[in-house]
């Protein structure tokens, strides 16, 4: 009987304060972030959708090296074709496409980049209504030079 | 107020049968309204409470403030599609909502909300309350059944032991109220605590007023005692099935069911339509300045409503707070809980009233 | 006849939980026997969620399957790839900075704390307390935003790598994890208000899913699991792998093995590992990034056994190409103690670019497979909270 008082105290004290916990949080300032209206701060190292960066006089940063290729995770999941220029014999990149759906953002291929042609951008905003509309192809993957020279900076910045 | 009804018909050209027929009517529609508006209000003040208390922001997309949210929601179940799987009892899939909405409609005529806003003034109201309330299960237990699925089985079962062992501390509890009333008048009951606060149910019959409160949360499924709906186990219990309308009329009858529960609880214990003083405020503060006294009585007529309601969403709040803090008791324990512990205590309630009652009137 | 009459009054009923199912946490199916609400026999059913990790690895590079592991179990991600890189630089004899392995040991248990709150919260919620959930996740955001700051991403970091880790800290993340192990203990006591002695709770967890020491350890149980039931086996004390054997932190132990131990142990295993975090941060040698990198400067000794340019303020031996990565032949087994328990990563290398095999052991394997013994005979509304209370992640059990 005694026992049973005592539990039933102990409860009613117990749940009371747990209450008064949760009140406490009832005056607290939300923790919402209304996502459409409001942006997340993304820190410099964000890993987003992946971009290639142009050169200040707009010819493409990347020298077709495949670096990338060989350590990206995802089979065929970045597809570059060459060409020997005839004249200059310099490499040219023909094609360099990006099935960004299947690509998991690992980061690997920006790492390896000699050049630091392919980076990852803040873009995270990738839904879309087909898959096909997510293979970007060079022309929409690459940056203006104005934009390439921003994301460099921000990277250099954020290395030193 | 059936004469002026009656006058206004007769202005119109109807003849009096149309007067007497549709009498009887309006206080249903009005007291169907009323359930609606109150229901989608207590909707939307739960989500925002329980959404303050767990630092968010809630509903704040559909007008000012999300005021309008549980209106869209509403709409949206309207037009739902109304889906009803190949192996349920198509009737009794269909009858269940009505089953457990309707008693609570009736509830709702019962209680007096103020003075005069009392749809049926019966003098058994409060026995014919509790009778209507414990109707609501059978709703409930053929809505799991007739889904033909077993978590909505499962749902049902559980609501209906929920029930059965909940309803008898409850009862005993409101016995004490009958014994100090004398009465089982609503009005009556609310007129026997006229005088001020210390005069109110609550101070007698205080465990009484406990096992009361945590019996009705137990009668609507509210959190902790939720476990015919508890979405970890049973997905989402007896109403797993259902979905468009039929969905929306189980949503209403247990937010309405919540709200008649809670305007019960401060009819029988804390003194109803009455204000915790000696007299009305507007009598206090305005019987020198106004001397009309139709004007008066339109005045204490709102300030009726008003202390009612005022006292019935404290125990609203109290019960939401509740639900934000407490986890889910289990089967058996719910019903170790209520036969070990709240059936003695609503015994010993009664009997101490009862020695109260007694040792006040002496007889 | 009576054979009729006795199928037609079958007393047990056959109800099938999940795959979709609100509280299987991912994708177990459960098919259970029921007599009333009395749980008479269970089958879990798993691979749902199989994706082939080990094989995976045969046909990718080192540094391809590195990012992969994140995935195995996204809860804590740093703890995977712990295991992969210990084992393969066991194989390779690659020696670790110890710049290195503070960062890697002070994400990792920042790991773990994030890991518990998110279990704690989910816990609550099979038990039908919802605020919690809320209260949880806005802590465990703050460790996640670290988390992003350091290495990018959210929840599938890639950021160790064989021989050390890939990035520093940035700047300011090193004050910014001082303050929050000072904030967090505050948060944990209101957990505790809530939760630890509330009856309710204790009504629904005492004594339910009892996990006896022999049981567990048959099943190869490990983690908080096992603590709970009052086996002391911590690898972090035992095998003492990364600099554990720095920090000084105490293993968490419950005697009854019952939910509320395992609860109980969680709890205080969360302060454990943000006292070790509290720890590592201060001793990590070089300090903080901006100092390190002055004192480098300045000091420009090359001597090996310098504190600021020498091989321990490193963040990796030396750096590798993972072109031309390669293993010698061998095999090795790293064994990790993770948030769940322990991960073994059993790895044979034959010379080649790629691994050969590797094979994972898992924590939540076992503790799945022990779910039909410990809710045997209990009410059908014992199932999930029991379930919760192991910490199963479901792309764990089927990799």
């Amino acid at each position: 009987m005694k026992n049973a008082v005592n539990k039933t105290i102990s409860g009613i004290i117990e749940i009371a304060r747990g209450m008064a916990t949760i009140m406490k949080h009832f005056f607290r300032p939300s923790i919402t972030l209304e996502y459409p209206e409001k942006k997340p701060d993304l820190p410099p190292r964000f890993r987003g959708r992946l971009a290639l960066l142009t050169n200040s006089d707009g010819t493409d940063a990347c020298i077709g090296c495949k670096s990338c290729v060989k350590v990206c995770p995802c089979v065929d999941l970045i597809q570059i074709e060459t060409s020997k220029d005839p004249e200059t014999k310099k490499i040219v990149v023909e094609q360099f496409t990006i099935d960004i759906g299947r690509c998991i953002f690992c980061g690997n291929c920006t790492e390896i980049c000699p050049k630091n042609a392919i980076v990852s951008t803040d873009e995270f905003e990738l839904a879309d209504y087909s898959r096909e509309s997510l293979v970007f192809d060079k022309k929409a993957l690459t940056l203006d030079p104005e934009k390439s020279q921003r994301l460099r900076d921000k990277k250099e910045k954020e290395v030193k | 107020m059936y004469d002026l009804y009656a006058k206004i018909l007769n202005i119109l050209r109807l003849p009096e049968i149309i007067a007497q027929l549709t009498w009887a009517v309006i206080p249903f529609a009005c007291i169907a309204a009323l359930m609606v508006f109150v229901v989608i209000f207590l909707v939307l003040m739960e989500r925002k409470f329980l959404a303050w208390l767990t630092v968010r922001k809630g509903p704040n997309r559909v007008g000012p403030n999300g005021f309008l949210q549980t209106f869209a929601d509403a709409i949206k179940l309207l037009f739902k599609e109304d889906i009803m799987s190949e192996e349920t009892n198509k009737l009794l899939f269909t009858i269940a909502p009505v089953i457990a909405f309707a008693p609570v409609m009736i509830i709702y005529g019962l209680m007096p909300f103020t003075e005069h806003l009392i749809a049926i003034n019966i003098a058994v109201g409060l026995f014919l309350v509790f009778a209507l309330s414990s109707l609501t299960t059978v709703g409930i237990v053929l809505a799991g059944w007739s889904s033909n699925n077993k978590y909505s089985l499962l749902g049902g079962m559980r609501s209906a032991a929920q029930a059965i062992s909940y309803e008898i501390p409850l009862v005993i509890a409101v016995l004490s109220i009958a014994v100090l009333a004398g009465s089982l008048n609503l009005k009556e009951i609310v007129t026997a605590q006229s005088g001020g606060l210390f005069s109110w149910n609550i101070f007698p019959a205080f465990i009484g007023f406990i096992v009361l409160f945590i019996c009705s949360i137990a009668e609507v499924n509210r959190v902790p005692f939720d476990l015919p709906e508890a979405e970890s186990e049973l997905v989402s219990g007896y109403n797993t099935e259902y979905s468009g309308m039929k969905f929306a009329l189980f949503f209403l009858a247990e937010y309405a069911a919540l709200f008649i529960m809670s305007v019960l609880i401060s009819t029988l214990f804390l003194g109803g339509y009455l204000p915790p003083f000696n007299d009305y405020l507007s009598i206090i503060l305005l019987d020198n300045i106004i001397k009309n006294q139709a004007i008066m009585d339109i005045l204490i007529h709102l300030e009726q409503g008003f202390w009612l309601v005022a006292k019935t969403y404290t125990l609203l709040f109290l019960i939401i707070w509740i639900r934000g803090t407490l986890p889910r008791l289990r089967a058996d324990q719910l019903m170790g809980f209520s036969w070990k512990f709240l059936l003695p205590l609503a015994f010993i309630n009664l009997i101490l009233t009862s020695i109260i009652k007694l040792a006040i009137q002496g007889y | 006849m009576n054979k009729l009459i006795e199928n037609s009054i079958k007393k047990d009923m056959l109800i099938n939980v999940g795959p979709q199912h609100p509280s299987t946490h991912g994708v177990l199916r459960l098919i259970l026997t029921l007599e009333g609400e009395i749980i008479k026999d269970t089958k879990p059913v798993i691979g749902y969620l199989h994706r082939g990790k080990e094989k995976l690895a045969e046909s990718r590079t080192y540094f391809q399957y590195l990012p992969m592991v994140d995935r195995v179990d996204y809860l804590s991600g740093f703890f995977y790839q712990a295991a992969l890189c210990y084992a393969a630089e066991s194989i390779g004899e690659i020696k670790v900075p110890k710049r290195a392995e503070y960062i890697r040991l002070i994400t990792m248990e920042f790991n773990r704390i994030a890991s518990h709150l998110l279990w704690l919260g989910s816990f609550l919620l099979d038990l039908g307390a919802t605020s919690p959930l809320f209260y949880v996740f806005r802590e465990r955001e703050k460790i996640i935003t670290l988390f992003e700051e350091l290495t990018g991403q959210r929840m599938m970091y890639n950021f160790y790598t064989y021989g050390g880790v890939k990035k520093d800290f940035p700047e300011g993340w090193i004050a910014k994890a001082i303050d929050l192990c000072k904030e967090m203990p505050k948060l944990f006591d209101e957990y505790e208000a809530i939760i630890t002695k509330n009856p309710i709770v204790l009504e629904r967890t005492q004594k339910t899913g009892i996990l006896s020491k022999e049981l567990g350890l048959n099943y190869g149980i490990t983690g908080p699991n096992i603590r709970a039931s009052g086996v002391n086996l911590d690898l972090r004390k035992s095998n003492t792998y990364s600099v554990y054997n720095e920090t000084d932190f105490k293993t968490c132990l419950a005697q009854s093995g019952d939910s509320y131990a395992r609860y109980i142990v969680r709890v205080q295993e969360m302060r454990e590992s943000l006292k070790i975090v509290e720890q590592a941060l201060k001793q990590i040698p070089g300090g903080t990034p901006e100092k390190l990198k002055v004192k480098k400067v300045n000091c420009n000794c090359n001597r090996e056994e310098c504190e600021y340019c020498g091989f321990d303020s490193k963040l990796a031996e030396k750096k590798i190409n993972p072109m031309t990565f390669k293993l010698p032949i061998g095999e090795a087994t790293a064994m990790i103690e993770s948030a769940r328990g322990i991960i073994a990563c059993y790895l044979v290398s034959d010379g080649t670019a790629k691994p050969y095999r590797i094979k994972w052991r898992t924590p939540s394997f076992s503790a799945v497979q022990i779910l039909p013994e410990l809710i045997k005979n209990s009410p059908y509304s014992d199932l999930m909270p029991i379930f919760g209370s192991l910490d199963v992640v479901l792309p764990e059990v089927d990799r």
